[in-house]
């Protein structure tokens, strides 16, 4: 099978004065359809930057980049927004709700970027606040809600389109560890459904939920793991 | 008071340390109360300024009105007399009128306009002559002495200013009367007549030189001055003895629904003139609140990034109150920056405003900026720097200390209320301008479709030269008519002229005389009051009235030629109701005179149909009516040309002044300038009203604007998350688009049920249009939306090339 996301020699610098300074070299990635992916490296190392990449937000840096064999770089900026919005889901650390919109209307904002009918937004939204237990709150804005259910309402508006991969920079940055867990329970879950996942988080414990971790540091790839191994560290009595 | 100092010596380090934002506002400010200023000039000097004589609310006219009604009706010289028998309320009384003088030298002669007055006059004002005396009873008695008092310009024109010129005599109207006094510079009654307004009288004669004669005797205004201490109780119920009086005394004139009132001097002075003002003000007062409401809404956006500084002060223990002082303090102190930068503009302005007031604009002279004014744009200051400083003062004091102080948490409630205000600010502008706006389309719409009216003749090439007669060597029909004739020759031999007439009673487009006629067999031989004028066979074609039925006026139509008479189309519709009215006669002056032609009517008021005009040759004219209607009315040259009419302006004078230089002439124009002088008071008010619409509609646009670009940039993040989650540009910009769009929308259905009410006022200036005329609506909120839209566009861009990647770095 094809990878999902393939990485080909991707570099992003940007000037600082004279100088050319790399927030992402040479780096060589290939992430396989339902996989779980975890990011990590020290703070600046450029995870944020890689997965704004990923998430065809920023399409400023060389290199090649392949979603689903589709040549992402030779691809133009509506080409390239349309592929975003039909595949991929985004996870905020702040969780990056609107304000002055409910819980229902928040998960609507996706949908109405992509013209679904408003009885089938309704069915959908419905069934992601059934599906995420969040019934009872659709109604609250989010400055009612506390961390944990914001970010729980974040990623059900991630999944409302179903997109195949889903790009979260540490969600769970902002949350205490059993919410956090809450939300990497969730992961897990949707990852089993087939989804692709890609997380950026400094949480070991976060990570074990993955099946792989990549190593970044001043905007190189350091190392790779596989968490069978970090999960077995992890639970083996030190 | 030392914290007062402190409190202002801070605003103004405040608003030093936000210059732009200064100087937006101050100029905004600037604006609004600049023309509020302006325009309060006016309304003040003509409406509320004391008059200039001393104790001047002391002074009242006397009136007759229909019970119950407003239109007031002038007095008989009768009734004059009578009332000064009622001495008590009144310490002196005084009957005037109105007339024209020829005043002669050995070799030229100028027209100028005079005030018959009673004796009393001069005390009733107050003032005195500054050179001589005042009118003696003695003298406005019987037929009147021939003495005169002078206007100061008139004695420094006749005399060079010398005093010894009290017992000279001037000769006016061929008569010589004897100079008794000049009056201080600058008098000025105030009252310009209702025919000439604008018009300053130069001259005084005792009333009983014409107050016997016909006509002048029946319409006099009586003014007194009232005896200290007279309350208007004791003076109604004085004013009630009299009507009681006088109707048993003139059966005829006060009757049973008339009664005698009075109202006070300054009051009857310019009243035709108060409702237009009075709209120009309450709708330059629409941009002030507009005005307002900007600067508001900019301090609400500011008082969002000083939430911390005053959530700081807060908490070391301010007051609210102390902090609400302290933000009206900036407010007030940037309304009155704005304020003495509006008074600068309105001062700049004032020139410009007063050229483009018509002429019948009364008191032109006491419109002025003085300390009245200043103190008025002082106090306009204060409260609009309360009104659009209170509201911001108080949200930005209403933060919840402990949400305001965590860190970036918390803009949700306080913001959303704030933001409530601006927009509710904002649909309130657009409100406002859609009235204003509308009361211009209005405006423009009767402009548009007075000047397709047809007039009835054609106006271009068309030159028009006012003269008199009177007093002059033409003391006969047959005298007249020679210098008709004379005149008319020589102005036919000059290049560029095709056709040359002349008119007695009345140019069209302008008032004239009316006199009573009858129809000859008629059933009911009821009389009829038409249009009267006297015209010399060449007048038609000048001034391009077609023949419809009969024939013209010919040199045959002679002094001894059997009387003949044109009416016009109204005239023939209207009495001869399909009959053939050519050889039908109309008794005029106790002739019977043979209608010989029917003529097309010409209009004297654009907005009116024309009225029933009967037209004399000026060679079968009765002397003494002609006269008569020359006191009002001055005789007229017109001339057709085949180029600028206006070229042929000193031509033509020259030519008068060849034929008899003693003619006293009167303005030249063309026709075309005679049209435009009739739409004066619409064109005024047309302009001022779309300047104040076209005024408010920027500051409305200006003040969208800032909303929605406020708004976008509070909302950068949320914008970048709507990206994330697929939002296309062309979507944020539609939806930026949409919630301006909202607030307008919203604004505009408040300011079309507004304006629906409002534009009753302007009930008597509009022409042609329904008051709700759905297309000046239409077009009204078309063009607001239009700017709305532009004015949104820019914050929309902006929105929609926000980056999502740094919209969303901040975490
Ligand atoms: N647009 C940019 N211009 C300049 N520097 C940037 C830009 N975006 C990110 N950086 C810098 O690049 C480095 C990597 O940033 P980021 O990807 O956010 O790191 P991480 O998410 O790993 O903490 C940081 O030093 C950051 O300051
Ligand atoms: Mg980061």
């Amino acid at each position: 099978m094809e990878p999902i996301i393939q990485l080909r020699n991707l570099e992003k610098s940007v000037e600082a004065g004279p100088n050319r300074f790399f927030l992402l070299r040479r780096v060589n990635l290939d992430i396989q359809p339902a996989e779980f992916v975890t990011i990590m490296g020290p703070s600046g190392a450029g995870k944020s930057t890689l997965l704004s990449i990923i998430g065809m937000l920023d399409g400023a840096w060389t290199g090649e980049y392949y979603f689903n064999t589709e040549p992402v770089h030779r691809l133009n900026v509506k080409k390239r927004n349309e592929l975003h919005k039909a595949n991929i889901g985004f996870v905020f650390q702040s969780y990056h709700l609107i304000d002055n919109l409910t819980v229902f209307e928040n998960l609507e904002v996706p949908l109405s970027y992509k013209n679904v009918p408003h009885k089938e937004r309704v069915s959908r939204v419905c069934d992601a606040l059934d599906r995420f237990n969040i019934v009872g709150k659709k109604d609250l804005f989010p400055n009612q809600l506390s961390g944990g259910q914001q970010q729980l309402v974040g990623v059900a508006r991630a999944v409302i389109m179903n997109p195949k991969l889903i790009l979260a920079d540490e969600p769970t940055g902002n949350l205490h560890s059993a919410q956090g867990d809450e939300i990497m329970q969730l992961f897990k879950r949707l990852n089993d459904a087939g989804t692709t996942i890609i997380q950026v988080t400094h949480s070991e414990r976060n990570a074990s939920y993955g099946h792989r971790i990549i190593q970044l540091k001043d905007g190189w790839v350091v190392g790779e793991t596989a968490t069978a191994d970090v999960g077995a560290n992890a639970a083996q009595p030190g | 008071m030392l914290t007062i100092w402190q409190d202002l010596r801070y605003a103004a380090r405040m608003l030093g340390k936000y210059p732009g934002f200064t100087a937006v506002a101050v100029l905004t400010l600037a604006l609004g109360i600049g023309a509020n200023t302006a325009i309060f000039t006016v309304v003040y000097g003509v409406l509320l300024r004391p008059l200039p004589f001393p104790e001047p609310d002391r002074i009242v006219q006397l009136a007759e009105a229909y019970q119950g009604q407003s239109d007031e009706m002038d007095l008989t010289s009768n009734q004059l007399d009578h009332l000064c028998e009622y001495g008590q309320p009144f310490e002196h009384i005084a009957g005037y009128t109105d007339v024209g003088f020829n005043l002669a030298t050995a070799n030229e002669a100028e027209h100028i306009r005079g005030m018959p007055v009673s004796a009393e006059y001069f005390q009733v004002l107050g003032v005195r002559p500054a050179l001589g005396r005042g009118f003696l009873r003695e003298e406005d008695h019987g037929d009147g002495e021939h003495v005169a008092v002078l206007s100061h310009g008139l004695w420094i024109r006749r005399f060079g200013g010398d005093p010894g010129a009290v017992g000279r005599k001037v000769l006016m109207d061929g008569e010589a009367y004897t100079v008794i006094g000049v009056m201080p510079q600058g008098f000025d009654p105030r009252a310009s007549s209702e025919l000439n307004p604008g018009v300053r009288a130069e001259v005084w004669v005792p009333l009983a030189l014409v107050a016997k004669t016909a006509g002048s005797g029946e319409n006099i205004p009586v003014i007194a001055r009232l005896r200290p201490g007279v309350t208007p109780a004791q003076l109604q119920s004085q004013m009630d003895v009299v009507t009681q009086d006088f109707r048993v005394r003139y059966p005829g004139d006060v009757t049973k629904e008339t009664v005698m009132s009075f109202r006070p001097y300054q009051a009857m002075i310019g009243s035709e003139m108060r409702p237009f003002l009075l709209i120009l003000l309450g709708a330059i007062g629409f941009v002030l609140l507009i005005a307002c409401a900007n600067v508001a809404n900019l301090l609400l956006a500011k008082s969002g990034s000083r939430g911390r500084e005053i959530a700081v002060r807060l908490a070391l223990g301010a007051s609210r109150c102390q902090l609400v002082r302290q933000l009206i303090t900036e407010s007030i102190l940037m309304a009155l920056a704005g304020g003495a930068l509006g008074l600068a503009l309105a001062s700049a302005g004032m020139g410009s405003l007063l050229a483009m007031a018509p002429s019948t604009l009364p008191r032109v002279g006491d419109i002025r900026l003085d300390a009245r004014i200043f103190a008025f744009t002082f106090a306009v200051s204060l409260l609009t720097g309360v009104l659009f400083g209170l509201a911001p003062a108080i949200y930005a004091t209403r933060t919840n200390l402990s949400e305001t102080l965590k860190e970036g948490e918390g803009r949700a409630s306080a913001g959303g209320r704030r933001s409530r205000l601006r927009k509710g600010l904002v649909a309130a502008e657009f409100a406002l301008s859609l009235v204003l706006l509308t009361g211009a389309g209005l405006m423009i719409a009767t402009f548009a479709k007075l000047l397709s009216t047809d007039p009835g003749f054609d106006p271009r090439h068309v030159l028009t030269m006012q003269f008199w007669l009177t007093g002059s060597k033409y003391d006969s029909t047959r005298a007249i008519m020679n210098l008709y004739r004379a005149v008319e020759q020589r102005i036919e031999a000059l290049p560029g002229v095709k056709n040359v007439g002349i008119v007695a009673a009345g140019l069209p487009l302008e008032r004239g005389g009316r006199k009573g006629f009858a129809i000859a067999g008629a059933k009911e031989p009821e009389g009829i009051n038409a249009n009267y004028r006297e015209i010399t066979p060449g007048y038609f074609a000048a001034i391009g009235v077609p023949l419809e039925l009969g024939r013209r006026f010919t040199e045959g139509d002679s002094a001894t030629s059997h009387p003949v008479v044109i009416v016009n189309e109204s005239f023939a519709r209207r009495y001869f109701d399909g009959r053939y009215p050519i050889g039908e006669h109309v008794y005029e002056n106790g002739l019977l005179s043979e209608i010989i032609g029917v003529v097309g009517d010409v209009k004297t008021y654009l907005d009116k149909p024309a009225e029933p005009t009967v037209f004399v040759p000026a060679s079968q004219a009765l002397y003494a009516t002609s006269k008569l209607f020359e006191g009002w009315f001055p005789r007229s040259i017109v001339v057709e040309t085949s180029g600028d009419p206006l070229t042929l302006g000193q031509p033509v004078r020259e030519a008068v002044t060849a034929v008899d230089p003693l003619v006293a002439p009167g303005a030249i124009r063309s026709m075309d300038q005679v049209l435009t002088h009739s739409l004066a008071l619409r064109s005024f008010m047309m302009f001022l009203l779309s300047l104040f619409g076209g005024l408010a509609l920027f500051l409305a646009g200006v003040g969208i604007y800032g909303v929605i670009a406020y708004a976008v940039s509070q909302r950068t993040r949320e914008i970048g998350v709507r990206m994330a989650m697929g939002a296309q540009p062309g979507q944020v910009l539609t939806m930026v688009l949409g919630e301006g769009l909202k607030l307008v929308l919203t604004g505009l259905l408040f300011g079309v049920a507004a304006a629906l009410m409002l534009m009753r006022l302007l009930e008597g200036l509009v022409y042609g249009v329904g008051m709700h005329d759905p297309l000046v609506f239409i077009s009204v909120n078309l063009v607001m939306l239009f700017v709305a839209l532009v004015a949104c566009y820019v914050p929309a861009r902006r929105a929609a090339r926000v980056d999502p990647l740094v919209a969303l770095r901040y975490e």
